[in-house]
């Protein structure tokens, strides 16, 4: 699903170049749960979002789904994220002046669907995720693990091929985090392709393998055998 | 008081801490107060500051001139006035002593300068006793004169000058800045010593009068008494004294009435100016305030009540209302002085325009309101803030109140923009109504000169005769097309009759019809470009023995003779002595724009110069049309005019087209002045859409990071954003047209065939609005697309 060939980032600083990424290989097979680890200012947050696609100044090689991202102009790699990736934050970035539904229909919104469509989607995801009876909450009126289960609804809703997430724990007490995490093992038991970003070792073993990442480089790649909420050595 | 210092002095230093913003809104406020202050300065001169003559209020004229012996008989027996007085313009030359020199003197009669309440600075002034025929040949000169014609020689008094001719004892020295209310002459002459004739004539209505009201009488009270007065003199003359208008004004009011409805109109629109720099001011403070939300967290929990911190905001806009009316006044003092140059002599006592203690008073209460103004509503909402939020930190959404309170803002500034916009553009549209007037002659290619023949060398009809046939006889060798006119069209004067229509139904004496009087000479219709619709012009042939004729103009036509030709018909003036002098019409010529580019001709008469004996008609107009153009025309003129009279001095030279354009100035000015303020207006409705949106921009960075790391493309923000824009511009167009609507009809009066409701204007202006509004979002709106995602939702 994604091919990444010497990919490098830099920043022109008066010291001089300053490397975020360096030439980072990588394959991310389709319906696979990939951890993204590494100390602060390793480059973790800026791979992500080189994978979705938000990020357009480094160099390198980029095949997604077998098309050449980096041969692509900005605006095509905008459509080919609208319709493969989901986005969980950290901070959930649910929108404080919109709904739970509404916010679950920001994404159907920029995706050309009708509006019928988009209504049935979003009782779909709101039945799914089990927050029908929250869907006219605004976040404030929500507790965190709330949000981001939200978060991961709303990143699900335009049911993306690659779920892309950073920290999407990070701001949880560690029984909302478990949720969520058990949550993402199940959409990817579902079949959907899962990166994160995390410092927490715990929650990396809810995914197959983990790429650590140190001062821009791959400092190594392991696969999880004992994934959490499995049986050991159970891998798809 | 202590704790408001401390505040101020916090509130320096905060404002000394960003440059950029106190720079902004200095300036910003600078433009709102120092606009206010000028046209301050201006309306304080003309219409609030009283006239410089002892108790002015008690200074009150008639609508028209009286005559002498009208105004000798009003002061004898009206018993509301302490004193009653006249004067009236006449040219003089003053030879013998030094240089000759051509200057615009004044008869006085009657107790004038008691009126006015003015002693002289040197001698004493003119009294009644002097005004009498056989009286004695005494004058009174200005202060300008003394200084500029003797180099204020303190033996002048006493001295003997010669003035047309005749010698005269200097009396006395007005006092410096002494000058008459309705003119600017300099030196004063009794009118029965000097024009005894005019002055014994009862019919001859040329005196401007002066009088002063009796204390404790109100206007009403001696109008009562006037209009009484003026009915017996009516009874006892019908022949002069019939329809005289009673209808007693104040000075001032006369002065200063024609101008009030354009100082109003100006001061609204600074007005407007002001209060949308308030609101770009308060919408800045605002955001201010919230990026100070920790800070003011922080106070509050340590103890600081809502009320202080409030008052430390309130203290910060004070400060910045005060810097920008000091900044204010000094633009407004450079306005004023440029005010003096450049406003229009239409507009009167601009003398007195200055910024003066009152200026000065007006601009710190102006300052400091505003400065509470603006600061309310962000003074408000600090107090309000609670403290927990603050210190949670701010989060970078835009709430929906914030986010309503600075589009209010910004939709505020639009609107009043708009009606301001509105304003100017009427006045535009009546400018260019004006300006595409036909003034019934082609102005192109036309010079005119002024010239006073002076009463020394040309006292008698032949010897004024003579010059002119010279001058024009010079002029057309020279290959011209010249005249002369005694009233030039657009130049401001104008003479008027009443007549009889030889045949038609008799006419109460004193109730006769009034015919406007022009004399001319030579080819006068052919040199201005008027087109001859009837009969024959007048000629060389039509001479001082010749059968008295005249050509008449459209509108005298039209009027007294409908369906007819005036062309053989005969009239007199009503008021001939002897046998009737019967005038044949033997010509009928086009109108011409004679008192104004925005008013129709009245009934008028072109006479000859040579008939009718006019002695005292020693002035005219010449005007000279080249086939060849313009350049050097004016030098031609001026030499041709020497050499008919080397010691004639020769006023004013002009291409006519500038004095229609002269005829212009004032409404050029005011619509001038109006978009100016117009466009400043809408520059600070632009920025302030501007600035409300960066705001937006600003606080929604992480929500416009969110969108787009959810899929939203660049061009949709940049919509959204234009989009909110575009909400804001509309709301304001339409709050705005509201205004304008309400607000126009205060400019009815100085509008000219454009109605205070003209929707292309309405239209033009709100297209613009719109399009400057929507304009200014697309510096946000590209700032917003190319917002980082990533950056965006980090930095959170």
């Amino acid at each position: 699903m994604i091919e990444l060939r010497n990919i490098e980032k830099a920043f022109e600083t008066r010291a001089g170049k300053t490397f975020v990424l360096r030439r980072i290989d990588l394959t991310i097979n389709e319906g696979e749960f990939v951890t993204i680890m590494g100390p602060s200012g390793a480059g973790k947050t800026t791979l992500l979002s080189i994978l979705g696609m938000l990020d357009h100044s480094w160099t390198g090689e980029y095949r997604f789904l077998g098309e050449a991202v980096h041969e692509m102009k900005p605006r095509d790699r905008i459509d080919l994220n609208k319709k493969n990736v989901g986005f969980v934050f950290q901070q959930y970035h649910l929108l404080d002046d919109l709904t739970v539904a509404e916010n679950l229909d920001i994404p159907l919104s920029y995706r050309n669907i009708k509006g019928s469509e988009r209504a049935s989607l979003v009782a779909d995801t709101l039945d799914r995720f089990q927050i029908v009876g929250k869907k006219d909450l605004f976040p404030s009126q929500l507790s965190g693990g709330q949000q981001q289960l939200v978060g991961v609804a709303r990143a699900l809703i335009a049911r993306p091929k690659l779920l892309l997430a950073d920290e999407p724990t990070g701001n949880l007490h560690s029984d909302q985090g478990r949720e969520i995490m058990r949550l993402f093992q199940k959409l990817n038991d579902e079949g959907t392709t899962i990166v994160q970003v995390t410092h927490s070792e715990e929650n990396a073993r809810y995914g197959q393998r983990i790429v650590r990442l140190a001062d821009g480089w791959i400092a190594g790649v392991e696969t999880v055998t004992e994934r959490m909420g499995q049986p050991a050595g159970a891998s798809r | 008081m202590s704790g408001f210092l401390h505040d101020v002095r916090h509130a320096i230093r905060r404002l000394s801490r960003s440059p950029g913003f106190t720079a902004i809104a200095v300036a910003t406020l600078a433009l709102g107060i120092g606009a206010n202050a000028a046209i301050f300065s201006v309306v304080r001169a003309v219409l609030l500051r009283p006239l410089p003559y002892a108790d002015s209020e008690r200074l009150v004229t008639l609508p028209d001139n009286i005559s002498t012996p009208e105004l000798s008989d009003l002061r004898a027996t009206a018993r509301s006035f302490d004193a009653v007085g006249g004067s009236a313009l006449q040219p003089l030359d003053l030879t013998g002593d030094g240089d000759p020199l051509q200057i615009t003197g004044a008869l006085v009669t009657g107790d004038l300068f008691e009126a006015l309440g003015t002693r002289a600075a040197l001698g004493r002034t003119l009294s009644p006793s002097d005004d009498r025929e056989g009286g004695e040949h005494v004058a009174v000169v200005t202060h300008g004169l003394w200084l500029r014609h003797w180099g204020a020689d303190p033996a002048l008094v006493g001295r003997s000058v010669t003035v047309g001719g005749q010698p005269y004892t200097i009396v006395g020295v007005m006092p410096a800045g002494f000058a008459l209310p309705e003119h600017r002459v300099e030196l004063f002459l009794p009118a029965r010593v000097a024009y005894p004739s005019d002055a014994r004539d009862r019919d001859v209505h040329y005196v401007r009068p002066v009088l002063r009201l009796r204390r404790g009488v109100s206007i009403e009270t001696a109008r009562a008494e006037v209009a009484a007065t003026f009915r017996r003199f009516a009874a006892a003359y019908p022949d002069s004294d019939t329809g005289l208008d009673a209808g007693l004004v104040s000075i001032h009011e006369r002065i200063v009435g024609d101008s009030r409805s354009a100082l109003v109109a100006l001061s609204g629109a600074v007005g407007l100016v002001l209060l949308i720099a308030c609101s770009n001011i308060a919408s800045l403070l605002v955001a201010r305030t919230r990026a100070r939300a920790k800070e003011l967290a922080i106070r509050s929990a340590l103890g600081s009540s809502r009320a202080r911190l409030a008052r430390q905001v309130l203290a910060e806009s004070s400060v910045l209302g005060l810097a920008g009316g000091a900044a204010g006044l000094a633009l407004a003092d450079r306005a004023t002085r440029l005010f003096a140059t450049r406003l229009p002599d239409s507009l009167p006592r601009l003398a007195s325009v200055s910024t003066d203690r009152g200026v000065l008073i007006f601009t710190l209460v102006v300052s400091i309101a505003t400065g509470l103004l603006f600061g309310l509503v962000p003074a408000m909402r600090a107090g309000r803030r609670a403290p927990a939020a603050g210190l949670r930190g701010a989060r970078t959404t835009a709430g929906a109140e914030d986010r309503r309170l600075g589009a209010a803002f910004a939709v505020s500034q639009v609107a009043l923009a708009l009606v301001l916009l509105v304003g100017a553009g009427l006045l535009a549209n009546t400018l260019w109504r004006l300006r595409s007037i036909d003034p019934g002659f082609p102005a192109e290619g036309l010079v005119t000169a002024h010239l006073d023949l002076p009463e020394s060398r040309y006292k008698r009809l032949p010897s004024q005769l003579q010059f002119r046939r010279r001058l024009l006889d010079l002029l057309t060798a020279a290959r011209l097309r010249a005249a002369m006119v005694s009233e030039l069209p657009l130049g401001g004067s104008d003479l008027n009759h009443q007549f009889v229509i030889e045949g038609r139904p008799a006419i109460p004496t004193g109730q006769e019809p009034r015919l406007y009087s022009r004399s001319v000479m030579g080819d006068y219709f052919g040199t201005m470009g008027m087109r001859l619709l009837g009969g024959r012009k007048l000629s060389d042939a039509d001479r001082e023995d010749a059968p008295l004729v005249a050509v008449v103009n459209e509108s005298m036509a039209r009027l007294y003779f409908p369906g007819g030709s005036p062309i053989g018909a005969r009239f007199r003036w009503a008021r001939d002595s002897g046998p009737p002098q019967w005038i044949e019409i033997v010509g009928l010529v086009s109108d011409v724009r004679h008192f104004g580019l925005s008013t129709g001709d009245l009934p008028a008469v072109y006479t000859p110069y040579a008939q009718f004996g006019l002695n005292w008609k020693r002035w005219a107009d010449v005007v000279v049309r080249s086939p060849e153009g313009t350049p050097a025309l004016a030098e031609l003129l001026r030499a041709k005019i020497r050499e008919a009279d080397p010691l004639l001095p020769v006023k004013s030279i002009r291409l006519y087209e500038d004095v229609v354009s002269t005829s212009l100035e004032r409404p050029r000015f005011l619509a001038g002045l109006l978009g100016a303020f117009a466009g400043a207006a809408l520059l600070l409705a632009t920025l302030g859409v501007v600035g409300v949106l960066g705001n937006l921009v600003a606080r929604r960075t992480r929500e416009i990071g969110v969108r787009i790391a959810l899929g939203a493309d660049p061009a949709r923000v940049r919509r959204e954003v234009i989009g909110e824009g575009a909400r804001i511009a509309a709301a304001g167009i339409g709050i705005g047209l509201a205004g304008a609507l309400a607000a126009s009809r205060a400019l009815t009066q100085l509008l000219y065939a454009v109605h205070p409701i003209d929707p292309a204007t309405y239209a033009a202006v709100s297209l613009l609005l719109a399009a400057a509004a929507i304009g200014a979002c697309y510096l946000p709106a590209r700032r917003a697309s190319r917002i980082d995602p990533i950056e965006a939702l980090r930095s959170e």
